[in-house]
């Protein structure tokens, strides 16, 4: 009678405590799974551009730019004065504040689309041949 | 208003697009709202779409131009790049958008879209199936469509 007793008790709980360990291992396995994709970190140049990164790229001004005047971000002249980014290798110019709103989505010239080399200006000094 | 506070590109934008439109292509913001567009785009000669006139709708959002304009075909249409509801698939309307592009630049390549069909990135999979098994009787029932649902009467 005891046994039995002891048993009824007994074997309920074995058994929510199993199928609730199982639960928790399917959450964890679930849970790592989801999460291997994302695991490796991307490289800021899929990503856009960080405020720090942006700081480090050049900075020039309007009479310094070689081909357009007309900024294509906004239409408007970048006038000689005014601050303004001109990309390496394509030369395409724009209005500083046009072009690091559009560097911080996506790090590629809105003209050409050739992808802004960031090694150029976030290389760590120590791969500087200098 | 949406209007009060409109970015001079959007304005310069729809200046040039009213002064000097591109051949085949007509759009003309709404009076209600400056960042919705109602456009027109003939069917270019040479394709399928030929006599046909297409009415769309663009939409320019808040992020503009750091975003593309968002364009719906509201004609309906039978091209293995357009869905039932009138959604494109364009690369630049999507990740290849660039704040260089303009609503000009986005029209006209939805027109080219027109001439060339590409069956290989559909987003109708049953026109593009069709496209690519009988291109023949495709090209016919899409000039069925064009005369029925885009002669601009």
């Amino acid at each position: 009678m005891l046994v039995s007793v002891i048993l009824a008790l007994f074997l309920p709980c074995a058994g929510m405590t199993i199928v609730f360990l199982v639960y928790i291992c399917l959450i964890c396995y679930a849970g790592w799974n989801h999460r291997q994709p994302d695991a490796p970190v991307k490289p800021a140049a899929e990503t856009g551009l960080s405020s720090a990164e942006l700081e480090k790229l050049p900075v020039t001004t309007g009479k310094d730019l070689v081909l357009e005047m007309e900024c294509a971000v906004c239409l408007d002249d970048v006038e000689p004065e005014q601050l303004a980014r001109m990309f390496p290798g394509c030369n395409h110019g724009f209005h500083l504040q046009c072009a690091d709103t559009w560097l911080s989505k996506n790090p590629v010239c809105p003209v050409c689309r050739n992808k802004l080399d960031t090694g150029l200006f976030f290389a760590p000094p120590e791969t500087n041949p200098c | 208003m949406a209007n009060s506070n409109l970015p001079r590109r959007i304005i310069k934008e729809t200046q040039r697009l009213l002064s000097e439109p591109a051949p085949g292509i007509s759009a003309s913001p709404s009076e209600d709202n400056m960042r919705y567009f109602n456009v027109m785009i003939l069917g270019p000669s040479q394709s399928p779409y030929e006599g046909g006139v297409f009415k769309l709708e663009l939409f320019l959002p808040e992020e503009y131009p750091m975003a593309a304009p968002k364009v719906r075909f509201l004609t309906k249409i039978y091209h293995p790049n357009i869905d039932k509801l009138g959604r494109i698939c364009l690369d630049i309307l999507k990740d290849k958008w660039s704040p260089a592009l303009q609503i000009r630049t986005v029209l006209l390549s939805i027109q080219a879209l027109l001439s060339a069909p590409n069956p290989d990135d559909p987003l109708s999979e049953n026109i593009a199936k069709h496209w690519k098994s009988n291109e023949a009787e495709a090209v016919e029932t899409a000039k069925e469509w064009t005369r029925l649902y885009a002669s601009g009467a």
